[in-house]
């Protein structure tokens, strides 16, 4: 048998058991209800005649002590009444899943929509509660390593608009802040200027270039006198009235 | 040297500038003998040294010996003076060959006792001077030593490789 079939069987007992227990005591109310009478009748005659045998005083007393009685009875019941309330709530709570039962019952959805958080959070003492915080042990136990493993840098830099940060930047207050002969003052200038010299074969290009001034040089020297070498010829054989020669060479 | 050179017979102005040079590279080769003489005197006698005041008989002298032996040697070796290698010359035989010994010394004496017959090269429509005119030699233009030069000045048909 299912658990739910068992648990239907056990409510419909528990319901007969109940109407047998109702009908049962309406049936008993209803037989003493002779005897209620005449123990109210006796009750009522009884204090009449103990009023007019013992006094009126006494019988104040009495009520005192009757009263006092009951109140005592009457605190005795509620913490006997406190007490099982107590145990039945213990009971109660051991044997029931509270947290599934809100979730069946209560609509936590409408619950949640009435709550004003606006009016809740204004009175909470954000500034305490930080004052309260341990930040430092709070960083140290993030592990930044691992968030800059996760962290697409690439992605990062390539949504930074360089440009504009550039436009931004002023260049010449950066400048101005370089200690410029601290920078020079480290650099090894004569190695520097050698390893250069080194490397263009300067030796190599001064003769170079002069060889090349030389020949250009003599190469000029060479023209303009075979010029004026024909030149010459010309004006000698303008002066005998020879025919000119042609010009001789280059 | 390779390259023959060209044929034509080089101008009176190319040939007084290749001798000035040549005249300048006798004196600084006199001056040379003069401070060798100076240097000797100075190592002989350090004491009494006092420099040479030769009488210009003997200046002339040493010089003509100087430009002569300068002049000899240039021809009949190269064919050319440091002034006519500047200036892209050559001295050659009337038929493009090496002057000898003895035609170099000849020319160089000619040229040292009667430096104006280089005048007569303007005059000639060959361009020779009077040394040229009594050895049967000619002066002409020769610049296998430049390239580019060369490569543009015409070579002498059937000539070639003649004077060397």
């Amino acid at each position: 048998m299912d658990p739910g079939t068992q648990r239907g069987q056990v409510g419909a007992a528990a319901a007969v058991v109940a109407g047998l227990g109702l009908v049962a005591g309406r049936r008993l109310w209803e037989a003493g209800r002779p005897v209620r009478t005449l123990a109210s009748a006796v009750l009522g005659r009884s204090v009449t005649l103990a009023s007019v045998l013992a006094g009126p005083d006494a019988v104040a007393a009495l009520a005192a002590r009757g009263r006092e009685g009951g109140a005592e009875l009457q605190r005795q019941a509620r913490g006997l009444l406190r007490l099982l309330v107590g145990e039945v709530l213990a009971a109660f709570l051991e044997t029931t899943d509270l947290t599934a039962l809100v979730r069946r019952h209560v609509d936590l959805d409408a619950v949640a929509a009435g709550l004003d958080l606006d009016a809740a959070v204004a009175r909470v003492d954000l500034d305490a509660a930080v004052a309260r915080v341990d930040l430092d042990a709070a960083v140290a136990r993030v592990d930044l390593d691992a968030i800059a493993r996760r962290l697409d840098v690439d992605a990062v830099v390539a949504g930074v608009d360089l440009d504009a940060i550039a436009d931004r930047l002023d260049v010449d207050a950066v400048a101005a802040r370089i200690d410029l002969d601290a920078v020079i003052a480290r650099i090894d200038l004569v190695g520097l200027a050698r390893e250069v010299i080194d490397a263009i074969d300067l030796p190599e290009i001064v003769r170079h270039s002069t060889g090349s001034l030389t020949s250009d040089t003599i190469r000029g020297v060479r023209i303009e006198a075979r010029q004026a070498d024909d030149a010459v010829a010309g004006f000698v054989d303008r002066l005998l009235h020879r025919p000119r020669q042609a010009p001789a060479g280059p | 040297m390779n390259s023959p050179p060209d044929p034509r017979p080089a101008g009176i102005v190319t040939r007084v500038v290749a001798a000035a040079v040549d005249l300048v590279v006798v004196l600084v080769m006199s001056g040379g003998v003069f401070l060798a003489a100076a240097a000797a005197r100075f190592a002989w006698s350090p004491l009494t040294f006092r420099w040479p005041s030769p009488p210009w008989a003997l200046v002339l002298a040493v010089g003509a010996v100087i430009a002569g032996a300068y002049l000899t040697i240039a021809w009949a070796t190269t064919g050319r003076t440091y002034g006519a290698a500047v200036l892209g010359l050559r001295v050659l035989t009337a038929r493009h060959l090496k002057l000898g010994w003895a035609r170099a010394a000849l020319r160089a004496t000619l040229c040292l006792l009667f430096p104006p017959g280089l005048l007569w090269a303007a005059i000639t429509r060959r361009r020779r001077s009077l040394q040229d005119a009594l050895l049967l030699s000619e002066v002409v233009y020769d610049w296998s030593d430049d390239a580019g030069l060369a490569a543009s000045a015409p070579e002498p048909p059937g000539r070639a490789g003649r004077w060397t």
